[in-house]
């Protein structure tokens, strides 16, 4: 596991009250974040709340960082966590008929930052999960015990449900003509 | 690393990305005033409300581990049946004389005898009321 060199010097300042660390912190990793929740469903105005209490949360608990493990498995895995509550919220709210499902049409910001091809195809495709598992994978570069780390798996679970989402994003581009894909090849 | 793999990363990194500034700046905004400072610490006003809590606290463990701490050890002759009681029996002399004299007249013994029957029945009859169902039965 590869600690961030900058991020680490950022929290130890910030650990100490360097408000000024803890501002760097955010003003590097808000983008990614926000692309992450984005990319995985979460409409850009829900998306801006969540990473807010991520970043609050990782400011009031700044102490119980443990700094064996990447800044980013922390602040990824308190998003997700919020992610979850978010979604389960919003689908209890749905269920029971009080308010309507936030539809896309609802946030005037145009979806820029969510790549499309591989991955339109992709969300369409794939269960939330495993969409998910493919963004941190891939989107993001996470190394696979992070990703087991912030999804709360293991690692083994991690490279299964990969392999198992490749082979269905394989199968469906073959299905629709839209390039050839070379299957085999390992995981590193 | 296989075609699609690489195609996926391509795609990713082939977005363009926002930098989300006010994003970034309304958060620091509402960081509380404390990172200027050490490490946020409770502040003072929530004290009484955890000093509360811990009063409630420690009277809830209280009463738990005294509703679940093991009876008193009972002392080794607690453990033992308890002793019959005592049933004073009618005085009877069975040492009377017209016991020991083979030769006596069956009326002594008969009287002797009515005494005894007389004393027995008077014991009954104080015990009799003091005994229970289950013993009268």
């Amino acid at each position: 596991m590869v600690v961030a060199v900058g991020d680490l010097a950022l929290i130890t300042a910030a650990q100490g009250g360097d408000a000024d660390a803890f501002a760097a912190l955010v003003r590097h990793h808000v983008p990614r974040l926000h692309r992450y929740l984005v990319a995985t469903g979460i409409g850009h105005h829900d998306a801006d709340d969540l990473v807010q209490e991520a970043f609050l949360r990782v400011h009031r608990h700044l102490d119980r960082y443990d700094s064996r493990y990447a800044f980013t498995t922390w602040l990824f895995t308190i998003a997700h966590r919020l992610r979850l509550s978010f979604v389960e919220r919003r689908r209890t709210h749905a269920d029971l008929g009080s308010i309507s499902e936030p539809a896309a049409t609802e946030d005037p910001r145009p979806a820029d930052d969510v790549p499309g091809g591989t991955w339109a195809l992709a969300r369409r495709v794939l269960n939330e999960r495993h969409f998910q598992l493919l963004w941190l994978r891939y989107g993001e570069d996470l190394e696979m015990d992070e990703i087991a780390r912030i999804s709360d798996c293991t690692t083994i679970n991690v490279r299964v449900s990969l392999h198992r989402a490749r082979a269905k994003l394989e199968q469906h581009l073959r299905a629709a003509g839209l390039a050839p894909v070379t299957a085999g090849g390992t995981t590193p | 690393m296989t075609d699609l793999e690489t195609r996926l990363r391509e795609d990713a990194q082939r977005a363009p990305r926002s930098t989300h500034d006010d994003l970034s700046e309304r958060i620091i905004a509402r960081l509380p005033q404390a990172d200027a400072g050490p490490l946020p610490m409770p502040s003072r006003s929530h004290w009484p409300w955890a000093v509360a809590a811990a009063v409630l606290i420690a009277g809830f463990l209280a009463i738990a581990v005294r509703a679940g701490a093991p009876a008193p050890q009972p002392s080794p002759t607690a453990a033992l049946p308890a002793a019959p009681e005592r049933i004073a029996l009618p005085a009877i002399n069975w040492t009377a004389p017209w016991q020991l004299d083979v030769g006596a007249p069956l009326d002594g013994e008969l009287a002797h005898l009515g005494a005894d029957l007389r004393g027995a029945s008077r014991f009954l009859a104080d015990r009799l009321p003091s005994l229970g169902t289950r013993e009268v039965n």
